[in-house]
């Protein structure tokens, strides 16, 4: 072939090159390493929870036009923000306990074991000690309890359950047998977290004859939290938890 | 020689005046073209060198590897093995095969010449 015609096709050729290359050169691609199906899943769930945070921010944004509109309407209609404040105090006692509230739930009664001491048993074993009733009212929460009170004391985020020798001292109030544990939520649910086999109260709680009763209730009245909270210590903190 | 060059050289300039990048996703793709061209410009030297030079085979191998590359790297990508692995293996040991017989050719060349001197 003539050289004059092909040294024209070694110029465009040589241009394309040149061209391709400086644009990839441009893009400033650092290298990210072999990407493995661990790291591609990893990767994918880490996107899911961002996904699901966006979500839910978003979610508190609308909740939060919603409370803004409440009082504005609330101004508004009656010149101030009184009523709809109302209300969410109102909300802010049920979910801190301080209400009497009403609802379908579970009755957990517990009674100490009626058997003799067997030979060479501890008599431990036939009595309710405070660290089953913590097990009982943590199974209950996992459960989705909404409200518990143990022998009408309402178990509130800082309530204290200790053994008090013969009783059990629950917010520093003494307790005794029966211990009648009420709480509201899902009946089934929680009956089922009481009753099922890997449950505390079926591994732990049967072999000596420990009296354990459950009754699903369709109506069950919880009274609220007497007591004070006194925050003496803790105050509102400016910016993020420190690492 | 120096048309290449100055093609080259435009080649280049156009790329740094131009608005086009390339989205991150592509890249894998352009840098195997980018590969294949090499390896088909050193085999054309080569080839230049030995005297079997034929343009078309040179135009056809510079843009069929360049393609068949790109369709090797869709491929690993559709079926999450990187197949263009294979791409990069085979035209770097073409690129590197050619490089080494041009060198020889270029220093027997040298040789002779000073031997002739």
């Amino acid at each position: 072939m003539n050289r004059k015609v092909y040294i024209y096709y070694l110029f465009i050729l040589a241009a394309v090159i040149g061209f391709i290359t400086t644009v990839q050169f441009k893009a400033n691609i650092t290298y990210q390493g072999i990407v493995t199906i661990p790291k591609l899943l990893d990767l994918q769930q880490e996107i899911a929870n961002i996904e699901a945070e966006n979500k839910q921010l978003n979610d508190s944004i609308s909740e939060q036009a919603l409370k803004l509109a409440l009082y504005k309407a609330g101004v508004e209609s009656t010149g101030s923000a009184f009523g709809s404040m109302q209300n969410e105090l109102e909300k802010a006692r049920n979910y801190s306990n301080y209400n009497r509230v009403q609802g379908p739930g579970v009755i957990i009664t517990l009674n100490d074991s009626q058997q003799e001491v067997a030979e060479g048993e501890d008599v431990a074993w036939y009595l309710i000690h405070d660290i089953d009733i913590l097990e009982i009212v943590n199974e209950l929460r996992s459960a989705g309890a909404e409200a518990i009170s143990i022998n009408g004391e309402r178990v509130t985020s800082t309530t204290s359950i200790r053994c008090g020798g013969p009783t059990i001292n629950i917010d520093g109030k003494r307790h005794a047998v029966p211990f009648i544990i009420k709480a509201i939520g899902d009946p089934k649910a929680l009956e089922a977290s009481a009753v099922a086999p890997e449950s505390y109260i079926e591994l732990y709680m049967g072999y000596t004859g420990i009296q354990v009763e459950i009754q699903k209730v369709e109506k069950l009245i919880i009274d609220g939290y007497y007591g004070r909270n006194k925050l003496l210590y803790q105050r509102k903190a400016e910016g993020g938890e420190a690492k | 020689m120096i048309i290449p060059i100055i093609g080259l050289l435009l080649g280049i300039i156009l790329g740094l005046l131009s608005p086009i990048t390339i989205p991150i996703q592509y890249s894998s793709y352009m840098s195997v073209a980018i590969l294949a061209a090499l390896d088909s410009v050193f085999g054309g030297i080569r080839s230049s060198i030995e005297k079997t030079f034929n343009i078309e085979i040179f135009i056809s191998g510079f843009f069929g590897n360049a393609v068949l590359a790109a369709i090797l790297t869709y491929i690993g990508d559709q079926l999450g093995v990187p197949i263009y692995y294979a791409a990069i293996f085979a035209f770097g040991v073409r690129l590197f095969q050619n490089f080494a017989i041009i060198r020889r050719y270029i220093l027997m060349d040298y040789k002779k010449n000073n031997n002739k001197s």
